[in-house]
C-alpha cells in the first residue's frame, strides 16, 4: 500500500514547489496611460520615433482588431479580459536614450538579469551567447553586437530595427503573420512595443547562439513583443528565447508574435524555454500566454525547427507553425509542456505542406499534474501540389494524479495521394510496475519519477542547444522538486 | 423557401392537425425539439462538429417533407430486390419513412421479441417511449437529431427480452421513393436490450428515383446488464441520396457492443455513432470501412464516452478514397474522471487512390482520469510501392496487385461483420469495386468457407 501512496505525496510536493523567479525589481517605470485607443498607439509609436509607415500599419491593425471577437475555441477557461484595464506600454526609466555601452545600464536592471542567470556583461564570453534582454516593453541590452555585425548579422531590438533598417522591416513584418491573422496577432500588431530583430545575410552561419530574454516586471501591464528573424540564402541561425515574470495576484497578458523567414537552403532553429509565472497553488494570478508563432520555409531546401519547453504561464495558448512552401523544405516541432496546479495549456503546431517533397516531424510530450489541463492541438495539412509530402507526428501524455486532464486534438487534412501522414498518440500514467522495477533496483520512488519524466521528455530536450538543455532540465527539476534528487 | 422555414411551417401545420395527441408526452418532446432545431439552425463550417462537412445541399435542393405512406408501388420497383441475398432473418421495411407491414418479413422472431413500429408503439408501448426516448441523444447540440425528434413519423421499436439469445438478425430497411419531388424523411428507431439479451441488428437505407432523397435517421439503443449487440450499418446508395444517421447507445454493466459500419457509396453520408460506457466492464468495438469514389462525401463521427471504470473500447476505421471523393473521420475518446482503468484504442487509416481525393481526419482524446491506457493513431498514404513491385516481379499486373492490397487492407473490417449473408454481399460489392476477376473473387468466397 505504501507503494501506491508515495507517488501521490510526491505529486503534492511537486505542487508545493515555489516559483523561483517571482521577485520584483524596484525600478521606475514609464507607463503609457491605461487603456487602449488610437492615442495609446500613437503614443507608443511616437515614443519609439517610428517612421510613418509603422504607425499606419499599427492603426490599421488596431481598427481591424476592434471589429474582431475574442476566439473561444481553445480548450481553456478564463474570465473575460478587460482590454481597457491594462497598460500597453511600460518601460524601465533610464537616461534619455538607450545606453551606449553595457556599463551604462541601470545596475538594478543588470542585477535583475544576473539574478535570472542571464549574463549581460560581455566579460562572460564563456557563455558564448548573444543576448537581447527585454524588460516589460523594451529591450534593455543587446550583447555581442559588434562581433556579430562584423559578419553582417543584424541583431538588435525591434525598435532599433524599425529606425535603422526600415526597408527590411517593411518588407518582412506581417508577411508570415498578417495582422488579420487572429485576434491576438491583431492586438500585438497594434501595440507591440519591442522585441528582437535578426537578419542573417547570405551564406553566413551565425557563430553564436542568439538569445532573447523576456521579463515582465511592472504590474498591470501587458507584454506585447514582436520577433522577426530572417535567414537569407544558405544561412544558419540558432535562436533561444526565455521568459520569467514576478509573482502577482493579477493575471497579466502576454501576446507576442514571432515570425521566421527561411530563404533557400537556410536553416532556423528556434528554441523556447517558457517559464512565465504560472499562478499560485489556488490558480490565482499568472500570465496568460497567447502567442502566435509561425515560420515560413520560403525557399527550396530550407528548414525551420521549433523546440519548446513550456512550464510556466497560467494559460498557454500557442501553436508554433511551419509553412513549408519551398520544395524539399523541412519543418520540425519538438515540445514538452508541463502543467501543474490550475495551469491550462492548449498548445501544438501546424504543418502546412505546400511544396514538393516537404517533410515534417512533430514530437509533443505533455505532462499534467495537480488540477491542470494539458491539450495538444495540431494540424497537418497537405495541399494538392505537395507531392511526396511526409509527416510523422507523435504526441504522448503523462498523467500525474487523478484530477488533471490530458487531451489530444490532431487535425489531418490531406489533398494529395502521394503524401504519407502518420499520427500516433498515447496517454498513460507512470505505471506502478515501472516504479516497482526501479524500487527493486534500489532507486527511490522520488528518483524513479524524476528518471521517468526525464526519459519521457528526453527526445525533446535533446533538441535544445547545450546551454539551454541544462536550463530546461533545471526547470523541469524545479517543477518536479521533491521528486528529483 | 429555405429549409429551416419550410420545416417550421410544416411543424406548425402538423401541430394544428393534431387533436387528442397534443397533450401526449411525445408531442411535448417534439415541441421542445423543434425549438432546439430553430435555435441551432443548419450548422456551418464554423461549427467544430461540422468543420469539414458542407451542408450546401440543404440550400440548393428543395426538399419536400414526407408526410404519408405510399398508396402503392410503381410496377418497376420490387422491394425484395433490396433484401440481402440469402438473408435469414426478419426484415422491417420502411418506405418514405413509414412502416410497411405488407412488404416486411417478420417470421423468425415473431412472438419472441417485441417488434413494433413507432406509430403503433406510441399507443401500445407509451410507457417505454416515455422512459427512453431522447434520454441520451444530443437534442441540444445536433440540429438533425432535434429535427428527427420533431418530425419523425415512424421507425422501429424493438424490445429484446431478458435472456433472449438469437443469431437471427433483424434488418431495418428504409427505402425512399423520391419519384416526383425531392424527399426528406425522418425515421426514429428505439431498441432496448433487457438483461442478458443477445441479438443482431442491421440498418440499411436506399433511395430509388430520379429526384434527390434526404434520409435523416436516429437510432437509440439501450443495452442493459450483460447484453450483447452486433450492430451493422451498410450503405451503398445512389448519387441522389443524402443521409444523416445518428446512433446513440447507452451501455450498462458488462454489456458488449460490436458495431461495423460499411459505406460503399452515396452522395452525402454522415454517420454519428456515440456510445456511453455507463457500467463497469462494458466493451465497445467500433469498426468501419468507407470505400468511395465519384464525388461522394462521407463523414464518420464517433464518440466513445467512458463514464465508468474498467471499460474497454476499441475502434478501427479504414478508408479507401477514389476519384474526387472526400472522406472525414472524427473520432473522440472521452475518459471521465471516474473512469479509471480504462483501456481505449482508436485507429484510422486511409488510402487515397486518386489525385483529387481528400481525407480530413481528426482523432481526439479527452482524458480526465489518470490510471488509463489510451492511444490513437491515424495515417494517410498511398499503396506501398515496394509491395506492388513485389507482385509485379512475380508476374502480377499492377491493377491486380492493387486489388489484392486493397482487399487485404479492408478485409479485417469486413470480417468483423457477424452475419454471413451481409458479409458476402459486402464482399461481392467490394470485389466489384476493385474490378477483381471472377476467379479471384471465387477464391475469396472459397477462403471464407474455410
Amino acid at each position: 500500500m505504501n507503494m501506491q501512496k508515495e507517488p501521490i505525496n510526491i505529486v503534492d510536493e511537486l505542487t508545493q514547489s515555489d516559483y523561483k523567479y517571482g521577485f520584483v525589481t524596484d525600478i521606475e517605470h514609464e507607463l503609457a496611460p491605461k487603456g487602449l485607443n488610437e492615442d495609446t498607439i500613437r503614443f507608443i509609436s511616437a515614443k519609439k520615433h517610428e517612421p510613418e509607415f509603422m504607425l499606419e500599419w499599427r492603426l490599421k491593425a488596431f481598427r481591424f482588431w476592434q471589429q474582431m471577437k475574442e476566439p473561444k475555441w481553445a480548450n481553456v477557461k478564463f474570465p473575460p479580459i478587460d482590454y481597457q484595464d491594462a497598460y500597453y506600454y511600460a518601460a524601465p526609466k533610464q537616461s534619455a536614450n538607450k545606453p551606449k555601452s553595457l556599463d551604462e545600464i541601470d545596475p538594478e536592471i543588470r542585477r535583475t538579469f544576473e539574478k535570472l542567470g542571464i549574463p549581460l556583461t560581455e566579460q562572460q564570453r564563456l557563455a558564448g551567447i548573444a543576448v537581447d534582454a527585454v524588460m516589460d516593453s523594451v529591450s534593455v541590452a543587446t550583447t555581442f553586437k559588434e562581433k556579430l555585425s562584423e559578419l553582417g548579422i543584424i541583431f538588435c531590438s525591434m525598435s532599433e530595427a524599425i529606425r535603422e533598417h526600415p526597408d527590411l522591416v517593411k518588407k518582412y513584418i506581417g508577411s508570415v503573420v498578417p495582422y488579420t491573422d487572429n485576434y491576438f496577432a491583431a492586438l500585438n500588431s497594434a501595440v507591440f512595443s519591442d522585441g528582437s530583430f535578426c537578419y542573417i545575410p547570405k551564406g553566413v552561419k551565425c557563430p553564436l547562439e542568439l538569445s532573447t530574454y523576456f521579463r515582465i516586471n511592472a504590474s498591470e501591464t501587458g507584454q506585447f513583443e514582436r520577433t522577426l528573424i530572417i535567414a537569407d540564402e544558405g544561412s544558419y541561425v540558432s535562436y533561444l528565447e526565455g521568459c520569467t515574470a514576478p509573482i502577482r495576484d493579477e493575471n497579466q497578458l502576454h501576446a507576442a508574435v514571432v515570425e521566421l523567414i527561411a530563404h533557400k537552403d537556410a536553416e532556423i532553429k528556434y528554441s523556447t524555454v517558457q517559464n512565465w509565472y504560472p499562478g499560485d497553488k489556488e490558480g490565482k494570478g499568472g500570465i496568460y500566454n497567447f502567442v502566435t508563432k509561425r515560420g515560413i520555409c520560403e525557399g527550396n531546401n530550407s528548414k525551420i525547427s521549433w523546440t519548446q519547453v513550456e512550464t510556466g504561464s497560467a494559460i498557454t495558448w500557442k501553436y508554433p507553425s511551419c509553412i513549408l512552401k519551398g520544395d524539399n523544405s523541412i519543418g520540425e516541432f519538438y515540445s514538452v509542456a508541463l502543467t501543474n496546479n490550475y495551469q491550462q495549456a492548449d498548445t501544438g503546431t501546424k504543418m502546412i505542406h505546400l511544396g514538393q517533397n516537404t517533410k515534417s516531424r512533430i514530437v509533443s510530450k505533455g505532462i499534467s499534474a495537480g488540477k491542470s489541463q494539458n491539450s495538444y492541438r495540431g494540424l497537418v495539412s497537405v495541399g494538392k501540389k505537395a507531392m511526396n509530402a511526409r509527416n510523422y507526428s507523435q504526441c504522448d501524455s503523462l498523467l500525474l494524479g487523478d484530477k488533471c486532464g490530458a487531451h489530444t486534438f490532431p487535425y489531418i487534412e490531406v489533398k494529395n495521394n502521394t503524401a504519407t501522414v502518420e499520427h500516433e498518440a498515447t496517454t498513460s500514467k507512470i505505471s506502478e510496475d515501472i516504479l516497482f522495477y526501479c524500487n527493486q533496483r534500489g532507486i527511490s520512488t522520488e528518483d524513479a519519477i524524476g528518471l521517468i519524466v526525464n526519459g519521457f521528455s528526453r527526445e525533446v530536450l535533446n533538441q535544445l542547444p547545450m546551454e539551454f538543455a541544462v536550463e530546461a532540465q533545471r526547470l523541469l527539476a524545479i517543477s518536479l522538486e521533491g521528486s528529483v534528487g | 423557401m429555405a429549409i429551416k422555414e419550410k420545416i417550421t411551417d410544416y411543424f406548425d401545420k402538423y401541430a394544428q392537425s393534431l387533436n387528442g395527441e397534443k397533450n401526449s408526452y411525445l408531442f411535448s418532446l417534439r415541441k421542445k425539439s423543434i425549438k432546439n432545431f430553430q435555435e441551432l439552425g443548419i450548422p456551418t463550417l464554423k461549427n467544430e462538429e461540422w468543420k469539414y462537412t458542407k451542408l450546401n445541399f440543404l440550400n440548393n435542393i428543395d426538399f419536400e417533407i414526407s408526410h404519408s405512406s405510399i398508396e402503392g408501388l410503381p410496377n418497376n420497383i420490387n422491394i425484395s430486390d433490396y433484401f440481402i441475398d440469402n438473408f435469414e432473418g426478419d426484415i422491417l421495411v420502411f418506405i418514405n419513412g413509414f412502416f410497411e407491414e405488407k412488404y416486411s418479413r417478420i417470421i423468425e422472431n415473431k412472438g419472441k421479441i417485441i417488434i413494433s413500429s413507432l406509430n403503433d408503439a406510441k399507443i401500445k408501448h407509451s410507457d417505454t417511449i416515455e422512459m427512453y426516448l431522447t434520454k441520451y441523444t444530443d437534442e441540444n447540440s445536433n440540429p438533425f437529431t432535434a429535427l428527427n425528434t420533431a418530425l419523425a413519423n415512424d421507425g422501429a421499436v424493438l424490445i429484446i427480452p431478458s435472456n433472449f439469445d438469437s443469431e437471427v438478425p433483424i434488418h431495418l430497411l428504409n427505402i425512399n421513393l423520391p419519384l416526383d419531388f425531392n424527399l426528406l424523411t425522418n425515421t426514429r428507431n428505439l431498441v432496448i436490450f433487457e438483461k442478458n439479451a443477445t441479438a443482431q441488428l442491421i440498418e440499411t437505407s436506399y433511395s430509388i428515383g430520379e429526384m434527390a432523397s434526404f434520409h435523416n435517421s436516429v437510432t437509440e439503443i439501450y443495452l442493459k446488464e450483460n447484453s450483447e449487440l452486433h450492430y451493422n450499418k451498410f450503405q451503398n446508395d445512389s448519387q441522389k441520396s443524402y443521409y444523416i444517421g445518428s446512433t446513440q447507445i447507452h451501455q450498462e454493466k458488462n454489456s458488449r457492443l460490436f458495431s461495423t459500419t460499411i459505406s460503399l457509396g452515396g452522395k452525402f453520408i454522415r454517420n454519428n455513432l456515440n456510445s456511453i460506457l455507463d457500467g463497469e466492464q462494458s466493451e465497445a468495438h467500433f469498426n468501419g470501412l468507407y470505400f468511395i469514389g465519384n464525388e461522394d462525401f462521407i463523414d464518420n463521427h464517433t464518440l466513445v464516452d467512458h463514464a465508468k471504470p474498467y471499460c474497454d473500447s476499441k475502434e478501427n476505421y479504414k478508408g479507401i478514397i477514389d476519384d474526387k471523393a472526400t472522406a472525414v473521420f472524427n473520432g473522440k475518446i472521452m475518459v471521465r474522471q471516474k473512469a479509471q482503468k480504462t483501456n481505449a484504442y482508436q485507429s484510422n487509416k486511409n488510402i487515397l487512390l486518386s489525385e483529387e481525393a481528400t481525407i480530413n481526419t481528426k482523432p481526439q482524446l479527452e482524458i480526465f482520469a489518470d490510471d488509463v491506457k489510451c492511444s490513437h493513431g491515424a495515417t494517410s498514404g498511398y499503396l506501398d510501392k515496394d509491395a506492388i513491385f513485389y507482385f509485379r516481379s512475380r508476374g502480377i499486373d499492377e491493377n491486380t496487385a492493387q486489388s489484392y492490397l486493397l482487399n487485404s487492407f479492408s478485409s479485417d473490417i469486413i470480417e468483423s461483420v457477424r452475419n454471413n449473408a451481409l458479409r458476402d454481399l459486402i464482399k461481392t460489392k467490394v470485389a466489384k469495386k476493385l474490378s477483381m476477376n471472377d476467379l479471384y473473387f471465387c477464391s475469396i468466397l472459397e477462403s471464407n468457407k474455410i
